[in-house]
């Protein structure tokens, strides 16, 4: 009863404190709910979505011609597989909604059993007998993503030799193979008649070119049989083995290759989002003790008092650890309660990132662990904190507080009348350092994190960096719908250039081979030395070479002067790997060669083109030209690499950096506030002192917020270093997830500048605030009487 | 009111004057009056100390004269203006600039070192130059006997050293009138004499100065003494400039004059 009489009295006189724990707890309860929660529903929803349509281990992509009635029974009598379901699509090379062009292809298919709409409202399911109307078609929310488009929309596909087909967007699917907006391929619903039209047109077409363009597609749905037991990989390289399915295929994706990609850029955000989480748990911890020592040190002779009374020093320090749990708490419930309407919001983006409808639940069974465990550490920090508690003597408490505070500091600067007060901040500052080191270390990390934010910001957004990271950054993209002669890429280049100068191009295809039997994408060169972001050896200049990436290495545990097999339908050659490098395509999962290396294996075609340009104000007139001029061989488009493909990217960064700051700005304000109280009650004898020689409230609130002013820019100093180290690491243990293991951080002034502006205004303008109970310090306070 | 020993007033120049001086505030519901319509004057260079028993009012009256308190009811005029009427502003103003104090607790800031704790309220004054500062906190420092520490910080001092430089601090800007409140309350008998000699110098130098007290030591210095009794100055005595050989009837002095004030 007397700790709760103490508790509730404690919590009544230091409502700043607690209300400032019950915020910052709220924060990250809130945070840590939501992450969680998104987190486990995604999964849920995704394998529910899996048992629903219920694909098959293995999906193969595999182009008509390829799919001989041979392989297909091989495959089919394999005792590795229980069933394969043939799906007979047309290949789209390209489409167009909202007038902006996605080169992805697109698998159009008839209605099936697979079919699965979203309602309207896409807030679930749509009545399953629906009908594809003609000239209706439906699309996964991968596409809606992309290009920001709604039902009732305009689609135009592209098929092959520029054949095209409008369509009105009538709904968007669920669909779990390849419907996340991670993943390249989709697929999209038509009626039967216009599947047949379209089916018969690209027929005709391809009789009338003698060429290896098709877009007769078929993809299998194989299903393992209940006796292999092996893993989606294991099944796929097994497969391959006894059939060359792989081999003849041009794409697959295992189920958990799948799965992967879909919940790629998910993991990455909420792997992200925790680590932040959790170090503002350090923060909130920092700022527990910062308060908790200076309430000791405050509260010296009542604690001493207690003591006197027949308090122990348990029981003390139990008042103390009640106190703050209580805050903790009390921030713990709001947050779970504020997560509710933060996970409906939260809902939507994951599920334009994952194409699947996740249900709105908290998971409050992990979240409620974390939160103890969060809990359980700020007790174990408290009763560490309070410590000194055990050392207070009563007998000196009451005869008049604690020793007197020794001022002696190796940084101690002269004080002039010239920058007087900036002079009086600094010696407040440095006299008594210990006090503001748990400051420093909250805003080097807040700076760390709204710098590293920033850094990946400027990853997304520079070319150098882009190309070391293996991307290959181009404003202007071209996809041939043919095979293009030397004179009619030279007639392109010299198109392009009669408004720019190229300064940069890349013909590439990629293409999946089998590399050592196991279905891997390869990027084709028709320049080789163009291959890009190598860190070790050198390009694959020879036929017989090739560049594989870290990821591949690692994985497959090869070296340089290592030789591998690649296989492509019946042709299969050696190669030695000269070098290594890294690319985010299929997370890291690629390899290089030549054009000459690939014709080796039967691939003597590239089917895209990427250009920079030296000016690129006028890319999008190029482009139409180019699609005026050749639009039977190619589909121009434009390609900025800040945009093409990468909006969401860009966006959910953006909304990373958002966060970052408000949630850095919303902890700056806290601290401050928390702190300044605490040195107002310690300085206030001092503050009457100057008042009483003749300072000013204005001066001395301009000398508190000068202070923290000082602080922040130490602070900001320490977090700049941390980030020149750390940031780089730290992003690439984040994209290591999406294949990438170096990346070239790049720092622009913006980087350096921004973090500490908004770091040091926001200490500046707190602390001046939070010193306006100066004005109310009267000097006759000093008066013993 | 009993007037002890003879003063020309007409000689001296009035520098600070309380007109029907009232401080009163509600305690318990119940309206108390500290100070009950006081008139008085302060002399340029008179050493002017006020004594009475605990609670009597003495620091409050100290408090209200030099604005650092505000009064309930009357005027305090000085140069004309009306001390109780100034805003803040100006109340600052008067502080570093016309008038100093001196505590009985020294009050120094403890992260300043003796020498920046005396220049720095000097610092404030935009007239004077930071050098001419320096050399005025030089020649304090060595005058008030603390040369030697003056690199130290508060803690690393005596008690009577740091009163010496809170002395020091009040007079760095040459107030006309210097306030001190019990300067003598916390310090030991050695102390107390240096810190009272220091006192009686700057006097003698021609520094105005208005003291509270009680103890008897300090009220010797003084060449004017006033009684407070329940918020009213109920004595005075005047005595002439203080000199160490006539301590023994000074002492006679006051005391008859504190015993019939029923001290």
């Amino acid at each position: 009863m007397e700790i709760w009489t103490l508790v509730k009295a404690n919590i009544r006189n230091k409502k700043g404190s607690f209300f400032s724990i019950v915020l910052l707890m709220t924060i990250i309860s809130l945070s840590v709910t939501v992450i969680l929660s998104l987190k486990r529903n995604t999964k849920e929803s995704m394998d529910a979505l899996w048992e629903k349509a219920a694909p098959g281990e293995l999906t193969v992509l595999i182009k008509k011609e390829s799919l001989t009635e041979d392989l297909l029974k091989r495959v089919e009598d394999s005792g590795l597989t229980e069933k394969v379901e043939d799906i007979p699509v047309i290949s789209a090379d390209a489409s167009v909604i909202n007038d902006i062009t996605n080169g992805n292809t697109l698998f159009m298919r008839k209605r099936d059993n697979w079919f699965m709409p979203y309602n309207d409202r896409l807030t679930g399911y749509a009545d399953e007998n629906i009908t594809i109307n003609r000239g209706e078609i439906y699309i996964p929310i991968g596409i809606k993503t992309d290009h920001s488009c709604n039902i009732g929309d305009k689609m135009r596909v592209y098929t092959i030799y520029n054949h095209y087909y409008d369509f009105t967007i009538a709904g968007f699917l669920a669909e779990p193979v390849v419907g996340s907006e991670t993943i390249g391929w989709k697929q999209a619903y038509v009626s039967d008649a216009d599947f047949e039209q379209m089916y018969a047109e690209a027929r005709t077409e391809e009789l009338a070119h003698d060429s290896e363009v098709t877009a007769d597609v078929h993809i299998l749905q194989i299903y393992q049989s209940e006796n292999a037991d092996m893993t989606s990989v294991e099944f796929r390289r097994a497969l391959n083995k006894e059939t060359g399915i792989v081999d003849f295929a041009f794409g697959t994706l295992t189920m958990s290759e799948s799965q992967k990609y879909t919940l790629l850029l998910t993991d990455i955000i909420t792997a992200a989002l925790l680590v932040f989480m959790l170090m503002l748990t350090a923060v909130v911890l920092i700022v527990m003790g910062h308060s908790i020592s200076t309430g000791i040190q405050i509260g010296y002779g009542e604690l001493g008092i207690l003591k006197a009374q027949g308090f122990s020093k348990e029981k003390i320090r139990l008042v103390f650890i009640c106190q703050y749990l209580f805050a903790e708490l009390f921030g713990s419930l709001a947050g779970i309660v504020l997560s509710v309407p933060v996970m409906q919001l939260m809902k939507n983006i994951f599920f334009d990132i994952t194409g699947i409808l996740s249900s709105d639940s908290l998971a409050l069974g992990a979240a409620s662990l974390l939160i103890g465990f969060i809990l359980v550490l700020s007790v174990l920090f408290i009763w560490m904190m309070t410590y000194k508690i055990t050392k207070i003597s009563p007998v000196r408490a009451i005869s008049g507080g604690q020793e007197t505070v020794y001022f002696d500091s190796l940084f101690q600067t002269g004080i002039h009348k010239k920058g007087i007060h900036a002079g009086l901040a600094l010696r407040q500052l440095t006299s008594n350092g210990k006090r503001y080191i748990g400051i420093l270390f909250i805003i080097a990390i807040l700076v760390f994190f709204m710098m590293t934010v920033m850094v990946l910001g400027n990853l997304i957004n520079s070319k150098t960096s882009l190309e070391a990271m293996g991307f290959m950054p181009t404003e202007l993209s071209v996809e041939f719908r043919t095979e293009l002669s030397d004179k009619q890429l030279e007639d392109i280049e010299t198109k392009i250039e009669e408004y720019t100068p190229i300064s940069h191009k890349y013909y590439i295809q990629n293409l999946y081979l089998s590399l050592n039997g196991e279905q891997t994408m390869c990027c084709i060169f028709r320049n080789p030395e163009e291959v890009p972001a190598i860190s070790k050896g050198r390009a694959p200049l020879y036929d017989n070479e090739i560049v594989i990436t870290d990821v591949l290495a690692e994985e497959y545990a090869l070296h340089i002067g290592d030789e591998v097999t690649v296989t492509h339908k019946d042709e299969k050659k050696t190669y030695m790997i000269t070098g290594f490098n890294q690319s985010m395509n299929d997370i890291g999962r690629v390899f290089f060669m030549s054009l000459e290396g690939s014709a080796n294996i039967g691939i003597e075609n590239i089917y895209h083109g990427g250009y920079s340009l030296l000016d690129d104000s006028e890319v999008d007139r190029i482009a139409a030209e180019l699609n005026d001029s050749y639009g039977e061989l190619i589909v121009a488009k434009v390609a900025f690499y800040e945009t093409g493909g990468g909006d969401m990217y860009e966006e959910i960064i953006n909304m990373a950096k958002a966060l970052i700051y408000i949630l850095s700005v919303v902890f700056a304000f806290v601290v401050v506030h928390m702190v300044c109280t605490k040195t107002f009650i310690q300085e206030r004898r001092d503050i009457g002192i100057y008042k009483a020689c003749g300072f000013t409230a204005g001066m001395l609130r301009l000398q508190f917020a000068v202070r923290f002013l000082l602080i922040a820019v130490v602070g900001v100093v320490i977090g700049m270093v941390f980030s020149i180290f750390l940031s780089g690491t730290a992003i690439s243990q984040m994209l290591r997830l999406a294949g990438v293991s170096t990346i070239e951080v790049s720092y622009t002034p913006t980087t350096f500048i921004l973090p500490t502006v908004v770091i040091c205004i926001c200490f500046f303008i707190f602390a001046y605030f939070a010193s306006r109970k100066i004005k109310r310090v009267e000097t006759k306070e000093l008066v013993l009487e | 009111m009993f007037l002890y020993g003879e003063r020309n007033y007409e000689m001296k120049e009035k520098i600070l004057s309380a007109e029907d001086l009232s401080k009163s505030f509600a305690h318990n519901g119940k309206q108390l009056h500290i100070l009950s319509h006081i008139d008085l004057d302060l002399y340029e260079g008179d050493f002017t100390v006020i004594m009475g028993a605990s609670g009597s009012g003495k620091s409050t009256l100290l408090y209200a004269l030099s604005g650092m308190d505000r009064a309930t009811a009357g005027k305090v005029i000085y140069k004309d203006m009306d001390i109780v009427k100034l805003n803040e502003k100006k109340l600052t103003e008067l502080r570093h600039g016309d008038f100093g104090f001196v505590f009985q607790q020294m009050h120094l800031i403890g992260n300043l070192s003796l020498f920046e704790n005396i220049a720095v309220p000097g610092y404030l004054n935009k007239e004077v130059t930071a050098r001419e500062v320096d050399a005025r906190t030089e020649e304090l420092l060595i005058k008030m006997g603390i040369e030697s520490v003056k690199t130290h910080m508060p803690s690393q001092v005596s008690g009577g050293e740091q009163q010496r430089c809170a002395i020091a601090r009040a007079v760095i800007h040459s107030p006309k009138l210097l306030f001190a409140d019990e300067p003598t309350g916390a310090l030991n008998r050695r102390n107390t004499t240096e810190v009272l000699n220091l006192l009686t110098e700057l006097n003698k130098a021609g520094q105005s100065i208005l003291m509270v007290t009680h103890d008897m030591r300090a009220a010797l210095r003084a060449d004017r003494l006033l009684y407070l009794e329940d918020g009213r100055i109920t004595g005075e005595l005047t005595l002439p400039p203080y000199k160490k050989e006539d301590e023994k009837s000074r002492d006679a002095q006051v005391n008859a004059w504190l015993s019939s004030m029923e001290w």
